[in-house]
């Protein structure tokens, strides 16, 4: 069974918020360990995913910001 | 909109001499980042677009009247003033939104995507809509995490800080709400990136 530490510090890698020697020794558990590499995988697949989920505003609602900006003039304090 | 590739301070150096084209390129390269946070709080597009224009209105009125602390970067700010926007409805409302269910998910249907090809836009609706629904439903605790994380880009040292947690618990909730996606996107059979590669 993989260690919550290791799991959470996968995540961590994921997110860029590992240092260069935990990097280091992430790297090499994703050589070898087999646990390892299953869970680095089921959570880069997942973050991926959201990579590519977005939900957009309506043209419209965009369009009255900046409406909003163009009217409004506002004096240095 | 054109993006003439200058960074978001530049472009706000030129907004503060009054250039409101480059206020309008910061709103596009940042809009749907920032309204993917609101609505994952608030769960409801209507309400969201609500609070994305209050949030720019507070951005607007902050910026134009030279109130707006250089130190920090653009997005995390406008990022945090949708967070606690976002918050403080829920406080008003004194409730969480209920989830939208299929029979009533005509807002759901409304939303616009990114990222769609022309080849696969039905696939990709298909998936992205699953996907809005599996984080929904996650628990509010992980869901907050995961919109602190992946949308506002707050560290988990940050997300600790402002959530009163220890990081670990941050760092465990975040790891179930990956978790729980992905349960459910093989529940449901999502196609999901096979491009694994270690960085």
């Amino acid at each position: 069974m993989i260690k919550t530490s290791t799991q959470n510090d996968i995540v961590r890698y994921i997110y860029d918020e590992t240092s260069l020697e935990e990097n280091q020794q992430i790297e090499l558990s994703l050589l070898v360990d087999h646990e390892v590499i299953d869970q680095y995988n089921e959570t880069l697949s997942a973050v991926s995913s959201l990579r590519n989920f977005n939900a957009s505003p309506s043209d419209r609602c965009v369009e009255s910001i900046l409406a909003y900006s163009k009217n409004t003039n506002l004096h240095s304090v | 909109m054109r993006d003439y590739g200058l960074s978001d301070s530049q472009l706000l150096a030129l907004y503060k001499n009054g250039n409101e084209d480059a206020f309008a390129q910061l709103v596009e390269r940042h809009k749907n980042k920032i309204f993917t946070t609101i609505y994952l709080i608030v769960k409801d597009q209507y309400i969201a677009e609500d609070l994305f224009q209050e949030t720019f209105i507070k951005v607007i009125n902050t910026i134009k009247s030279g109130r707006y602390n250089e130190e920090g970067k653009f997005l995390p700010w406008v990022q945090r003033i949708a967070h606690n926007l976002a918050i403080d409805h829920f406080r008003k409302a004194k409730r969480y939104p209920t989830i939208i269910m299929e029979d009533g998910s005509s807002v759901f249907n409304t939303l616009e995507f990114t990222e769609e090809s022309w080849e696969n836009v039905q696939i990709r609706n298909d998936t992205n809509a699953m996907l809005k629904r599996f984080i929904k439903e996650l628990p509010d605790t992980q869901r907050e995490v995961l919109v602190m994380r992946h949308y506002m880009e707050m560290s988990f040292h940050e997300i600790a800080e402002s959530t009163g947690v220890s990081i670990n618990t941050a760092l465990g909730r975040m790891r179930y709400a990956l978790i729980n996606l992905k349960k459910k996107m093989v529940k449901h059979n999502i196609a999901y990136d096979q491009n694994i590669y270690p960085k």
